[in-house]
């Protein structure tokens, strides 16, 4: 078992923000936990500019954002596992997670920061009756009864997620 | 030359294929999708019935108890999920107490044990969370819960194992009678048989009118369903039926075996034998319904919704027989409800029929036992440590819903019968299944098909045919 004064779970830009809150506030002895194989979070997605107006006075894409606060990570030697997705937690704040070098990782924390953002509710939440098509159906669909395309593909050659897609049509 | 050739890899020609691999016969399957279990065995109720319920004398009524007590020792040999719940059929009106005992007075005459009526208190006691409203109810503790598309996975690779031959994507178009037995032709290529078991579900009134006079009509019934979210999963712990109200057939909320909660089915006779749409109707029907029988309707937590189609036909039970005027040619049709809880009693009768007629020799090396895609999200942390420390694959979480591991995708691919699509990986391993139904894995799990399979991205497909998920690169004929 590891111990950590603050253990940081989460490493998109809430987390990243926080442990180099934490380490400009005296805190030395800090981990940041992330499942995916780098750090960043929705950040990674999301492609268009506008980020950094107000902190670093500049245009940022998402991915270049996140890239300065984990420069300054990296800087302030703040800890971090990547691939490492955390699928416990106790009270006493005794955190398990796992990944694939170290197997179970059991880690005792002094406090704990939830950073992991938020899940989208599917469509089947909206409890949108229908039937299911696949991606290439809906476009078939959607170029059928919408913009005309004869290659059946994306009218607008967007880079939305296959899966957000997925839709339900009435029929 | 086959010995015995069976259309249709759903639970019913599942148990057969697998009673039948006892034996030394040249068996295959024959089914038009690319996996098991994507016809009405993917979507049902999923209840294992206790047996109460089939008018006495019906085939569906006098292989409910023998099918449901063959669950405990078939769920641990194929390793599959079941469990043993209980169900309770609740009644609103004192009026019709009289009706809870003829259906305890029914079940006793199909062979339903400890059955019991209880009172309100004794309902509330067992059920905290079920309306003010109920009277009392018929308990049956023989009542259970399975998960019907696992179960006929099991079978289907146990059979696989044991032998039996499956050909995928092979839709029957025709069967003709010949010399020796039957040809059946498919859209790929034609098989010789000396027997032909029809279990195809809704389409059994189509393989049974091309050999026999003797015409059948499946009119099929929808039945639509909401599946909710595992934070309500326990809101019930038994199966709650209703008897039949003013409103009609009563519909039924229970857990499953994956720690959801489940409401449905209506039914609705439909024409088209693929049409699995859900409706608007039908959803709220179902869900207005359901809230007579527990105090609140957790309906914030719904995640997905599905339909199921069960193959009615005029003799409302099952056909199951060689054909008077089709010698070898034996019927498995029309296994509405509770074809689930009986399959594996049919499995025997039709293997019985087939026996009387080959006198086949059993196979020495049958091998009764199989084992399923591992579960991470079961395991003991130790477990999980010597698991990782095997294959570092199951130390990483690729359905974060349902923390499913890649390990266990990589198994559920590469194993008998192993998976092609989508799909067939959630059918297995329950990636995509959760909370937020693939909305993060999808994508993930396709890269893993198209690197395991060896298939270009845009190839691999949702549940087979066309169901093919991405079209190009993003861009790329800009
Ligand atoms: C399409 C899109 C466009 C957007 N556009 C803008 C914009 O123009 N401007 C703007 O300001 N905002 C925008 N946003 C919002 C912005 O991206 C989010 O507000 C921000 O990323 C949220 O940060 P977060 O750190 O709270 O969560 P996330 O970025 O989601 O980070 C949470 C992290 O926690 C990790 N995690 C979760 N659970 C675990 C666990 N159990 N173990 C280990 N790690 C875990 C996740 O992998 C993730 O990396 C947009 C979002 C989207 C989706
Ligand atoms: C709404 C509903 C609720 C139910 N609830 C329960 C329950 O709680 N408990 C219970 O015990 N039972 C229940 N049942 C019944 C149970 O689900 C069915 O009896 C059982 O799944 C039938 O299995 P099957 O193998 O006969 O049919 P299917 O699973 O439909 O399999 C038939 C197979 O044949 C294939 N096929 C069809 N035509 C062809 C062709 N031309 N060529 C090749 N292959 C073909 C299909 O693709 C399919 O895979 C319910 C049914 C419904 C619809």
């Amino acid at each position: 078992m590891q111990e950590f004064d603050l253990v940081v779970i989460g490493g998109g830009p809430a987390g990243l923000a926080a442990a180099v809150a934490a380490k400009e506030q005296g805190i030395d002895d800090i981990l940041i936990l992330e499942r995916e194989n780098k750090l960043g979070g929705i950040l990674n997605q999301c492609i268009h500019n506008g980020f950094g107006l107000h902190i670093f006075k500049e245009e940022l894409t998402g991915p270049e954002y996140a890239d300065r606060f984990v420069k300054m990570i990296e800087d302030k030697k703040i800890r971090y596992k990547t691939n490492t997705m955390v699928i416990d937690l106790s009270e006493d704040k005794l955190i398990t997670a796992v990944n694939r070098v170290d197997g179970i990782l059991t880690i005792q924390a002094k406090a704990i920061i939830l950073a992991m953002g938020c899940r989208e509710r599917p469509r089947g939440a909206l409890n949108i009756p229908g039937q299911e098509l696949s991606y290439s159906r809906f476009w078939r669909y959607r170029t059928h009864y919408g913009k005309k395309n004869d290659a059946g593909r994306c009218p607008c050659k967007c880079s939305c997620r296959a899966s957000a897609l997925l839709c339900r049509l009435d029929s | 030359m086959y010995d015995v050739s069976i259309i249709g890899a759903g639970v019913t020609g599942m148990s057969i294929a697998r009673e039948l691999s006892r034996y030394d016969l040249k068996v295959c399957v024959l089914e038009k999708e690319i996996d098991i279990a994507m016809g009405t065995t993917k979507a049902n109720s999923a209840i294992v019935h206790a047996g109460f319920d089939a008018k006495p004398g019906t085939l569906k009524a006098k292989l409910n108890a023998p099918g449901n007590s063959m669950f405990d020792q078939l769920s641990k040999d194929l390793d599959f999920h079941f469990r043993r719940n209980g169900s309770l059929v609740l009644c609103f009106d004192e009026k019709d107490l009289d009706h809870l005992e003829q259906l305890l007075q029914q079940g006793v005459k199909n062979g339903v044990s400890d059955l019991v009526i209880l009172d309100k208190a004794a309902l509330l006691e067992m059920e905290p969370n079920l309306s003010d409203d109920v009277v009392a109810a018929l308990y049956a503790p023989t009542g259970g819960i399975v998960s019907p598309y696992e179960m006929a996975i099991g079978l289907a690779e146990n059979a696989y194992e044991n032998g039996v031959e499956f050909y995928f994507e092979n839709k029957v178009l025709d069967i003709r009678k010949t010399d020796t037995g039957y040809t059946i032709i498919t859209n790929k290529g034609t098989y010789e048989s000396k027997l032909v078991v029809n279990a195809a579900g809704v389409h059994s009134d189509e393989m049974n009118n091309f050999v026999s006079s003797n015409k059948l009509e499946i009119i099929p019934r929808r039945g639509e369903y909401c599946v909710f979210d595992k934070e309500v999963g326990s809101y019930v712990d038994k199966t709650i039926f209703q008897l039949p109200t003013k409103l009609g057939k009563g519909v039924l909320v229970t857990p499953t075996v994956d720690g959801n909660l489940l409401v449905g089915p209506n039914a609705v006779d439909i024409d088209d034998k693929d049409d699995v749409t859900t409706t608007r109707s039908g959803l709220d029907e179902i869900l207005s319904k359901a809230s007579l029988s527990i105090k609140q309707m957790p309906s914030h937590a719904i995640i997905a919704s599905f339909t199921g189609l069960r193959a009615r036909t005029e003799a409302d039970d099952f056909l199951i027989g060689e054909l008077p005027d089709a010698k070898g040619f034996i019927n498995a049709a029309g296994i509405e409800s509770p074809g689930l809880t009986c399959s594996p009693v049919i499995g025997i009768m039709v293997k019985d029929i087939v026996v009387e007629i080959l006198k086949p020799q059993e196979k020495k090396s049958f091998n009764p036992i199989r084992k399923g895609v591992p579960r991470f999200a079961e395991m003991s942390d130790e477990e999980r440590q010597s698991l990782i420390a095997k294959n570092p694959a199951f130390g990483k979480i690729v359905c974060r819903c349902e923390t499913v591991t890649e390990g266990e995708i990589l198994s559920a691919i590469h194993r008998p019968l192993g998976a092609k699509t989508i799909d067939s990986i959630k059918r297995r391993t329950r990636a995509g299944s959760g909370r937020c139904q693939s909305g993060f894995c999808m994508t993930r799990v396709l890269d893993i098909l198209s690197r395991e399979l060896e298939i270009d991205r845009t190839e691999v497909t949702k549940f087979g045919g066309e169901s093919k998920l991405l079209v190009g690169k993003n861009k790329e004929d800009i």
